[in-house]
């Protein structure tokens, strides 16, 4: 199985055995990009997640300002670029395209969040955010890559009735 | 507390897995162990947070115990680096344990079994626990004596590799197995055999470009047209 495209994946546990076994290894990716501001600036995770990617993967860990358009097109199709939340995504909006592929993966369930699928649990400032988003591009919710995919299409109606 | 004991009740850990908050109520049951047999006064708030999501590979807890513990006594920040080592850990744990030792083990065993099918459920039982009870035994105390970074245990033992060469390992002894049951059920045939390893490479082959479940669904048609073919 092949996506073609660069990923953009939402998952607040960054790299972890999904993302291995699951999409780096199934999609036979050659480069993970970790954006998060306190992992680049410390050299102790930079080693720790340095270590638990497999050797034919290479791994970029960048600070959330260092990641421009012109990194982007550097980027090969085999790629998959990792953000913590929401609002991490929300904030590349500039720098996204229908070019690529947008998942949300895994997202914990925490006090007022509303249950999309198994691991994806949003707020309502979140749903806001990705419903701005999918007036843009698609947006695929699922952990793995051959699961069927949750529609976002009725996020409006879980707002109005969430208030 | 002894390592044994701790053992012991690691291996309740996830019993209340859920979609809430995953294995974090099987965490905070074994900071609440430790803490007590030890002696070892945690703060209210602190103990009550360890209730949140978490979630990681089963076989490591007691190495991010140990180093939540290590850092806690530390006052250094446990509970951001139980979060990093939770996804960390859990990938190196889901690739060796789950994606490389499970099916080695099998194979393995399968080939025991061809000739005696107890000692093949034995083997496979013994085998794969052998990894299963060293990290979880050896896990506390390297969490403790390294702290945050425990990752170092890791490099040093180059676990990041172990999966790769265990599939090498596993792909080889499912030859063998292929091999040996073809010898068994129709006897030494040097066509059949060159038959059969030629269609496994096609399939390896293929399943470098493609899906590996459809390489192995093309390789079976290609098989049974040359075998309706050629006759057997």
């Amino acid at each position: 199985m092949s996506i073609g495209k660069i990923i953009f994946r939402v998952d607040d546990r960054l790299i972890h055995g999904q993302v291995i076994e699951g999409w780096v290894k199934y999609l036979k990716l050659k480069d993970l990009v970790l954006l998060n501001d306190r992992i680049a600036g410390d050299p102790l995770q930079k080693m720790i997640y340095s270590s638990i990617v497999p050797p034919e993967c290479t791994l970029n860990i960048l600070n959330k300002s260092n990641f421009t358009a012109d990194f982007l097109y550097k980027l090969t199709n085999k790629t998959m670029i990792l953000v913590e939340s929401v609002k991490d995504l929300y904030e590349l909006k500039n720098i996204l395209t229908a070019d690529y592929y947008i998942n949300v993966g895994c997202v914990a369930s925490r006090e007022h969040k509303i249950e999309i699928t198994d691991t994806v649990f949003l707020d309502l400032n979140e749903i806001k955010m990705l419903s701005e988003l999918r007036e843009l591009y698609d947006i695929h919710i699922k952990k793995l890559p051959w699961e069927t995919e949750v529609e976002i299409k009725n996020f409006l109606y879980l707002l109005e009735e969430n208030g | 507390m002894k390592k044994g004991l701790i053992l012991l009740k690691s291996l309740f850990f996830t019993a209340n897995q859920n979609i809430t908050n995953m294995q974090g109520t099987g965490y905070k049951y074994l900071v609440d162990e430790i803490s007590n047999k030890n002696k070892i006064n945690i703060d209210n708030e602190t103990l009550r947070n360890q209730l949140g999501y978490f979630n990681s590979h089963p076989f490591m807890i007691n190495f991010i115990i140990g180093m939540w513990f290590k850092e806690y006594l530390n006052k250094g920040d446990p509970d951001y680096f139980k979060k990093v080592y939770g996804s960390a850990l859990a990938a190196l744990g889901d690739s060796f344990f789950w994606h490389t030792l499970r099916p080695l083990s099998f194979v393995l065993s399968a080939i025991l079994a061809i000739y005696e099918p107890v000692v093949g459920l034995i083997f496979y039982f013994v085998f794969f626990n052998i990894f299963h009870i060293f990290f979880l035994w050896i896990g506390f105390d390297a969490g403790f004596k390294l702290g945050k970074e425990v990752i170092s245990w890791f490099n040093y033992i180059k676990f990041n590799s172990w999966s790769k060469y265990g599939d090498l390992i596993a792909v080889f002894g499912f030859g063998i197995l292929l091999s040996m049951l073809i010898k068994i059920n129709i006897g030494f045939n040097v066509d059949l055999l060159s038959l059969v390893s030629f269609f496994a490479v096609l399939g390896f082959l293929f399943a470098k470009r493609l899906d590996v479940s459809l390489a192995f669904i093309v390789a079976l048609i290609l098989l049974l047209l040359i075998v309706y073919v050629r006759g057997m």
